[in-house]
């Protein structure tokens, strides 16, 4: 007999001990490991969600970089110069390495029209893709899907007195309006906006762009990268992000990365306890085990081989079963949190959740060796 | 040299702010092939010796030397050897780890040598087969009788071939019969020159050894002092049998 043998035949001949064990650290390890994979899955999402909420970068003609403020759309017109952003420039955003990143393009036509007899901001876009970066608009009326459909900022709308249904007239060419945007607070309360194509027909500048606007993925990507990569593809206009919008974001992230960590460190804590009450309720019954083995000879670390290996095996066998229990128990609770991709239950949580169980399960097998090996063994061998 | 030299030995446990006296200057020395009986009132102090004599408990003063060989000057590590290599005790209460059968229990003292477990079994199986369980050898503690559990502590002790036995109260758990088997076994080991000292309460066991000492509030009020003893010769009786014997006549086996 070796001395790992009788480690063996502890867990193997005290089943329900080993069970016991094996279950209650293997359940603070699985609700450690669905825990923190659940909380990064929603902080992916989340900052998913956050970086399609509008556009993270600006991209302008390079001769306009300083007429052209988006901010304020404080337009002098249209300038149709040598460094003319077109649809082409569009599509090429498209051939970045990071395309993968890159959420939503929309390409806008800005210029100054007179509607309905009044001067007022015409932005040719794309409907679809403008709706998707604006996800706060809210209208009355229904989305303008027609070529001849017009949407009007709320300003613009009063200014008229249009509503829903109503027709306007651009330089001759007749407009249903389709919605009326409620007020944002923003510049888009003075625009009018109507389809890219229509627009570039009209006024005349075949498939120019005044700028386009791009949400990018940026979560897991520097924005700076995405940047410098679009700015290569387009030489002849001004790349830039939205720094404001960008920090504000990456600001409202670190809270969550913040509070996930503080909930991981907790949740392990609370894992570490609830293993160590399970172990110490055997305390007494292993110390008189520990004062049997120093009695027949064993040297310290003799008691501690045999203890290091019985709760080597049963902490891999916790980390196994808790590292399974936690995905299965994730992907359960998936559907009911509205989370779309399970993140966070890789190789590596897999190797925190081994790591997390040894760790407690050995410390929580040595203490009451450590414990009982400063007793004298008389002393142990009252114990229980 | 005496085998055993128990110097000046005394023993003060505190408990909270009580102090309770268990040994007080206790000398005694011990020889090779003595069978010593160890007797006293409940609380005077026999199982502190035993346990000090035994390298289980440190005294609060004085020295123990075996062999020549102060132990509790030694380190941590070397008390250990020196429990295993000079020392099998048994214990009142058996003190058996229930999870290991009673072959493994026998090897237990030598799983941190380096013998071969082959070597481990045939020598478990030889005691075990002396103290009469051999075929119980795949039970579990916990399937065995007071007495069978008891032969499986006294083969556990014996394993290490110790010079000096030492039994606290080893029939306290035993009807006479099983009881009286177990005497006949250490009359059977002494005969082999094993050194044994024996706490019990039952006077009549006096008769089967060489010495008896007395403890009295934790001092020896009474040593019969070595007693001029003639080894048996011509034992042929195995030990097996006697227990054997004794087991049938109880009703057990
Ligand atoms: N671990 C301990 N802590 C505190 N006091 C102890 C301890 N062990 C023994 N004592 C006390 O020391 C004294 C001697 O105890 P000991 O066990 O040596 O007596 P004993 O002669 O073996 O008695 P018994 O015949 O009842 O077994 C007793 O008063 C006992 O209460
Ligand atoms: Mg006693």
């Amino acid at each position: 007999m070796k001395l790992y043998h009788v480690g063996l035949k502890n867990l193997e001949r005290r089943k329900f001990r080993t069970a016991l064990l094996t279950v209650g650290l293997g359940i603070a390890v699985a609700i450690e490991v669905a825990l923190v994979g659940l909380t990064k899955s929603l902080e992916s999402d989340f900052a998913k969600k956050l970086d399609e909420y509008g556009a993270n970068i600006v991209i302008l003609p390079k001769a306009n970089e300083l007429s052209l403020d988006y901010g304020g759309i404080a337009l002098s017109g249209v300038s149709f110069g040598t460094n003319t952003l077109t649809t082409d420039d569009a599509v090429k955003i498209k051939t970045i390495k990071n395309s993968g990143n890159i959420s939503t393009i929309a390409p806008q036509l800005l210029t100054e029209a007179s509607v309905g007899g009044k001067k007022v901001i015409v932005a040719g876009i794309d409907f679809n893709a403008e709706f998707r970066l604006k996800r706060w608009w809210r209208y009355a009326g229904s989305q303008p899907v027609q070529p001849n459909d017009i949407l009007l900022g709320s300003s613009v709308a009063k200014a008229l007195g249009s509503k829903p249904g109503d027709t306007l007239k651009i330089n001759s060419v007749k407009f249903e309006v389709a919605a009326v945007l409620n007020e944002t607070g923003s510049q888009d309360d003075r625009v009018a906006f109507i389809s890219l194509p229509v627009a570039q027909k009209i006024f005349g500048s075949k498939n120019e762009l005044s700028l386009i606007e791009v949400s990018a993925l940026c979560y897991n990507c520097p924005i700076d990268e995405i940047v410098r990569q679009t700015q290569d593809k387009l030489p002849n206009a001004n790349v830039s992000a939205l720094r404001q919008t960008i920090e504000s974001r990456m600001d409202v992230m670190h809270r969550l990365q913040h509070f996930s960590e503080i909930l991981s460190v907790a949740v392990v804590l609370f894992a570490a306890l609830m293993i160590f009450v399970t172990m110490m309720s055997s305390i007494g019954e292993r110390e008189k085990e520990i004062g049997i083995f120093r009695a027949v000879g064993f040297k310290r670390k003799h008691v501690i081989l045999v203890i290091v290996v019985e709760s080597i095996i049963m902490s891999l066998g916790a980390g196994i079963f808790g590292y399974a229990t936690g995905l299965f128990g994730a992907m359960a609770a998936q559907p009911l949190m509205g989370i779309q991709h399970l993140q966070g239950f890789g190789i590596s949580a897999f190797l925190t959740s081994l790591v997390l169980a040894m760790t407690v399960g050995v410390t929580a097998a040595l203490y009451p060796a450590y414990k009982a090996s400063r007793l004298e063994p008389t002393a142990a061998l009252r114990a229980l | 040299m005496s085998l055993l030299d128990i110097r000046n030995v005394s023993k003060t446990y505190h408990i909270g702010q009580t102090a309770t006296h268990a040994l007080r200057d206790v000398s005694v020395q011990i020889e090779e092939g003595e069978f010593v009986t160890v007797m006293g009132a409940s609380g005077s102090g026999k199982s502190t010796f035993l346990s000090i004599a035994g390298g289980l408990n440190t005294p609060s003063s004085g020295e123990v030397v075996i062999d020549g060989i102060e132990m509790y000057n030694l380190r941590g590590d070397k008390l250990s050897d020196m429990r295993r290599e000079y020392i099998g005790f048994v214990f009142q209460s058996f003190h058996l780890v229930p999870y290991l059968n009673v072959l493994e229990n026998v090897m237990l003292p030598l799983a941190p040598t380096g013998l071969s477990s082959k070597k481990q079994t045939a020598a478990a199986r030889t005691l075990l087969a002396e103290v009469g369980i051999a075929e119980k050898e795949k039970n579990l503690p916990g399937e065995l009788s007071g007495g069978e559990q008891q032969r499986v502590a006294i083969a556990r002790a014996l394993i290490n071939d110790p010079l000096i036995l030492l039994a606290d109260e080893p029939t306290g758990n035993l009807d006479t019969v099983t009881s009286e088997a177990v005497m006949n076994l250490f009359t059977l080991l002494n005969g082999q020159r094993k050194t044994i000292l024996m706490v019990t309460h039952n006077p009549a066991y006096r008769s089967y050894s060489t010495r008896e000492i007395e403890f009295r509030d934790g001092m020896i009020v009474k040593d019969s002092g070595a007693r001029a003893f003639a080894f048996q010769t011509g034992e042929t009786v195995a030990i097996g049998d006697m227990i054997g014997q004794a087991d049938e006549r109880n009703g057990e086996s």
